[in-house]
Order: structure tokens, then C-alpha cells, then sequence
């Protein structure tokens, strides 16, 4: 079962944990499996993990919290719409075999929308494969 | 506290990423809407941030956002009220 709304040919999240505190956080975890399509042509001989792909796993991990927050079931997450994305750096790739953590923090609730810094990182490194913020929209009603 | 209006234009124009001089802005130009500025909720939101991070004074929730926003002289008399 997917823990987003997407199938699971476009889901960049394998596992999630709510973490304690106030602002609430979230952690995902993402294995890139070195079966993963996009690896064979990004980049042939070559293969890196696209930075939009790290963008859409934030945004994904996002969405994953302001669901938990709104209290929608894990069975049936809210498929939200990616609204803006801010001061993102790439500084690290993300190879096959890594498993991405990404870490999401909600900065402010505006009702349709939200704003949520996220930091994502390789597991069991230090390095950050990327950080900056992500803007999410509720679907209309 | 001193809320002045070219402090409020600076924001507007650097977290809404304008093309607009600052000063072109008057003070009851409507922020959204026709015949105003055609800021959208994402602009708003950065706004509602930019204002809390500058002023230390939190927007609590979109309605006080709405009327506080509608113009740069309505932010001004709102901040004079809650800041």
C-alpha cells in the first residue's frame, strides 16, 4: 500500500515516522532501488538521482504530514498540489543504493495552503542532499 | 512601534518578487484583485511570513490575513493595533 496518493510507480516515500515537538515534524525514508527507471537514462553510465525527484520526495513527505495533522487515515491520504517551491539547494547527489531522509517541519498552516521546510539527507551520513522549502495547496472542496 | 510604509513596500516587493519600484506602490493600492497589485493566496502567505519574521507580530489565521492585507495602509493600521 502506498503512504501517498500516488501509485506506487511515483511514490518517493517507503516508510514514516511522526516525531514529538512542537512544530510537528515528520521523517520519510527512501530506498533508491537501482531498478528505479530513471536511473538507466539519468544518466547513462552515470546514474544520479534527478534533483526534481528529491523535490517531488519532499513535497510528497510534506503532504504526508499536513495529512497526519489534518487527521486524514494513511489508508487514504490527501492528494494536495505542489504550489510553490523555495530556496532549494541541491548540494549532494543521491546515487543508487542510498537511502534518502527527509525531514519536514511544518513552518505555518494558511488553511488552503502550507508552507514546510524540509532537509534531506543520506541515512547514517551527515551529508545534505538537499534543503529548502515547499509550498502545498489542499484540493478544493 | 514605528510602522513605516516604506519598510511595508521593501517586503511586498522582495517576498513577492515584484517588478515593480517600491515606491511606486500607494499606500491604498488594493493588493489583490483588478486595479491593484494581482497578488495571489501564495503571495499572501509569503507576506503573512515576511510581516511575522519582521515585526515578531504572528497573523494568526487567513480571515485576520484577508483584512489585514488588502492594501498597504490596511497592514499599516493593523500592525499599529497588534504590534
Amino acid at each position: 500500500m502506498s503512504l501517498t496518493p500516488h501509485g506506487p510507480g511515483f511514490s518517493f516515500i517507503d516508510a514514516i515516522d511522526l516525531l514529538a515537538g512542537d512544530p510537528p515534524r515528520l521523517r520519510a525514508t527512501k530506498w533508491l532501488d537501482p531498478a528505479m527507471g530513471f536511473f538507466a537514462d539519468h544518466f547513462p553510465h552515470r546514474p544520479v538521482m534527478p534533483g526534481v525527484l528529491i523535490i517531488e520526495m519532499a513535497a510528497q513527505a510534506s503532504g504526508a504530514l499536513w495529512g497526519r495533522l489534518s487527521g486524514s487515515e494513511s489508508s487514504n491520504p490527501i492528494a494536495f498540489s505542489l504550489a510553490q517551491v523555495l530556496d532549494f539547494r541541491l548540494r549532494h547527489p543521491a546515487l543508487p543504493g542510498d537511502t534518502l531522509v527527509c525531514e519536514v517541519e511544518m513552518e505555518h498552516d494558511f488553511g488552503a495552503l502550507a508552507q514546510f521546510v524540509v532537509v534531506v539527507t543520506l541515512a547514517g551520513r551527515d551529508d545534505v542532499v538537499a534543503r529548502g522549502k515547499i509550498t502545498l495547496a489542499r484540493p478544493a472542496p | 512601534m514605528d510602522i513605516r510604509l516604506d519598510d511595508l513596500r521593501k517586503l511586498l516587493v522582495e517576498n513577492c518578487m515584484l517588478k515593480v519600484e517600491p515606491a511606486e506602490i500607494a499606500e491604498d493600492m488594493p493588493l489583490f484583485g483588478p486595479g491593484g497589485l494581482g497578488l495571489d493566496s501564495i503571495d499572501a502567505m509569503q507576506m503573512t511570513l515576511a510581516v511575522e519574521q519582521f515585526y515578531k507580530v504572528p497573523i494568526k489565521d487567513p480571515a485576520t490575513a484577508r483584512e489585514a492585507l488588502q492594501s498597504l495602509g490596511t497592514l499599516r493600521d493593523w500592525l499599529r493595533r497588534n504590534a
